[in-house]
């Protein structure tokens, strides 16, 4: 039954911790790799095995695919799980640990490209019923580009085709500035990526990200999951991720899940995988595109499935199958999952270092705490800023709110700035309560998010604590020293 | 005397004012009776006023991290900025700095002070805080009778200058 009797887990930090841990319970010997800077976290000492990687740079370590596969080659491992990042979606090391006669847990490389490539992914979903954002290109319009822009419908974005960055793009409210703003945006792109060529798209505005988590065997059978709400972004970086999405029409899910099976089934995807869609206010959704592979956000999903998503992949890998159909799937409960990460939100959100002098890990029920850090550990700039994940489960959405703020209270990581605040300031806001998300939220109610001003009860508290935990203060107030104790104080 | 710790790049001034039965300490102008009931590996446990609080407590060469309620406080410990409130109390007024009762007088009009000495003990927050001279001198008025009440700021003891040195 045992799907493999070793596996290399080529990752580091709360992924790696996550994946051994599922290798444990199912008997299957686990394998870390760390670099050297890492040879003290706690993915190294978790596994059964540990081999080091040479790398001048710690995080180019964990992407010297040759010298992971050798390693795994080496120990034994029959298959190696890419976690996220690092090589999990790099189709170059799919195929060299297949040449290599190991086992990838993940797609095949064929698939790994095609959802790599923005237009190429793009045209298969269209190619395949899965709905994309109305858009055309000035290459495919020609002469008529400005007349069909405008028959996509306002808002419209013009954006640069070889662009980037925001340059070249405009956004048309209105068809009587269209012809002005292609004129401005042509310019721009020209001047910017030396290619004046544009393309207009359909703009949503304030989108849902909403995104479904699937499962296929690789032969075309794909379920989903259902589907997890991530629009508290930053910048494209989710911040807080649920499932299932509040306020979704039970219709609308459906539709949106159906595609996404689709576009999967289409693929002949195998592995676990996510097809991310945007959501516009007036209930279209477009695809995005597809990540083909486990996500930082997967512990939701597995909250309210009771499925370990990390073992129907390692089970698919061996060609056993997803092992579950699609009427067997129900959602229990509500989920939500924050990011901790080491960073600033006080001071534009500076990626933070330090070193972990006190951990506290929050418990109780529906309580789950994904981490790979340990007290003490240094943080470094040398690797992602995500420390690890806080994930609340309740029978209803405002159960796991509850619970998730208790965990979050009961969370101290302490020696290096955190965003733990922040996640709070966010939880308890009026409209995050309600459930009414989209993308900007994080911008629109910034300033409701903010830091309090520290004059209060909890502020003067903590001031009086720091004070108990200084010895100079501790010597004043209990070592009574003379001749201070002349002055104030309590005289017998 | 007066302790000084920094957070967010301002100085935050705790005066202690009484030690027994609990720590009396004034900061941003309130006085706290200050209980610590705790204290374990990173772990504390204190009472401010009538609040208990409870929570984490990191303390490292130059700072000290408190978690507390889900809020994260950094402080910047001041090396060797502990002094006492003599040097700047060379004033010939002796204020309230918090409402109270007048509870004893520990001087008659007319005693020669030191630096120090006990000059009235008042009541404020449910504790006794006995004020001292800032500075030597002679009690030159006493402002507050005992058993009445007076407001912050006001004047509860004038000092005059030291009676000349004989000889």
């Amino acid at each position: 039954m045992a799907f493999f009797n070793k596996v290399l887990v080529a990752n580091r930090g709360e992924i790696a911790c996550r994946v051994i841990r599922t290798l444990r319970r199912l008997g299957i010997a686990s394998v870390a790799v760390y670099h050297d800077e890492d040879r003290k976290a706690p993915h190294v000492g978790l596994a059964d095995e540990a081999v080091r990687l040479e790398g001048k740079v710690p995080s180019g370590a964990y992407l010297d695919g040759a010298q992971i596969i050798a390693a795994a080659k080496a120990i034994g491992a029959a298959a190696i799980h890419p976690g996220y990042g690092f090589l999990s979606e790099n189709a170059g090391f799919a195929e060299a640990v297949a040449a290599a006669g190991l086992i990838f847990v993940g797609p095949h490389a064929e698939v790994i490209r095609l959802m790599g490539d923005k237009i190429r992914s793009r045209d298969f979903a269209a190619a395949h019923g899965v709905p994309v954002a109305p858009s055309v290109t000035e290459d495919d319009a020609g002469e008529d580009f400005v007349a069909k822009a405008a028959a996509i419908g306002f808002p419209l974005l013009i954006k640069a085709s070889a662009g980037g960055g925001g340059k070249g793009m405009k956004i048309v409210r209105k068809p009587e500035e269209l012809a002005e703003n292609i004129g401005l945006a042509k310019g721009e792109a020209g001047r910017y990526f030396g290619d004046p060529r544009v393309f207009a798209e359909r703009l949503v505005e304030q989108p849902r990200h909403i995104e479904v988590q699937v499962l296929g065997d690789g032969t075309g059978n794909v379920i989903h999951l259902y589907e997890r709400e991530c629009s508290i972004q930053r910048r494209y970086q989710k911040i807080i991720e649920e499932a299932p999405a509040p306020n979704l029409p039970a219709g609308l899910r459906e539709r949106i899940c159906a595609a996404a099976v689709r576009l999967a089934s289409a693929a002949q995807y195998r592995n676990a995988g996510t097809v991310e869609f945007i959501l516009g206010a007036d209930g279209e959704f477009y695809f995005l595109e597809m990540n083909t592979r486990l996500q930082v956000e997967h512990p939701v999903t597995e909250m309210i499935t009771s499925l370990d998503l990390v073992e129907v992949q390692l089970r698919i890998a061996a060609g056993q199958g997803i092992g579950h159909a699609q009427e067997d799937i129900r959602i229990t409960g509500h989920a939500i999952e924050c990011r901790i990460c080491a960073e600033e939100p006080d001071h534009g959100f500076r990626p933070a270092t330090g070193r972990i002098g006190l951990l506290a890990l929050p418990s109780g029920e529906g309580i789950r705490f994904d981490g790979g850090i340990v007290a003490p550990q240094a943080v470094t700039p040398a690797f992602d800023s995500m420390l690890a994940k806080l994930i609340a489960w309740g029978e209803d959405r405002d159960t796991a709110l509850a619970r998730l703020e208790r965990g979050l209270a009961a969370t101290a990581v302490m020696g290096v700035p955190t965003n733990l605040d922040y996640l709070l300031r966010v939880v308890g806001h009026p409209v995050f309560r309600v459930g009414t998300l989209d993308t900007g939220f994080l911008e629109r109610f910034a300033a409701d998010i903010a830091a309090p001003d520290g004059d209060d009860e909890t502020a003067i508290a903590a001031a009086l604590a720091a004070a108990l935990g200084d010895p100079l203060f501790r010597d004043l107030a209990f070592g009574v020293p003379e001749p201070h104790a002349s002055i104030g104080g309590w005289r017998n | 005397m007066s302790y000084e710790i920094r957070r967010d790049k301002a100085d935050l001034h705790l005066d202690i004012r009484a030690r027994r039965p609990a720590l009396g300490v004034v900061l941003a102008e309130r006085l706290h009776r200050l209980d610590e009931l705790a204290a374990v590996e990173g772990r504390f446990a204190i009472r401010v006023d009538d609040r208990e609080f409870s929570g984490w407590r990191l303390v490292t060469s130059d700072r000290i991290e408190i978690r507390l309620e889900g809020r994260s406080f950094v402080f910047e410990r001041r090396e060797g900025v502990a002094r006492t409130d003599a040097a700047a109390g060379s004033g010939d007024e002796v204020r309230a700095e918090m409402p109270g009762t007048l509870v004893a007088h520990h001087v008659e009009i007319g005693t020669e002070v030191a630096l120090g000495a006990r000059l009235v003990t008042i009541e404020s927050m449910k504790l006794q805080v006995t004020i001292a001279a800032p500075r030597a001198g002679v009690v030159a008025r006493l402002h507050v009778a005992e058993g009445a009440t007076f407001e912050r700021g006001a004047v509860l003891v004038s000092l005059a200058p030291p009676a000349a040195q004989e000889g």
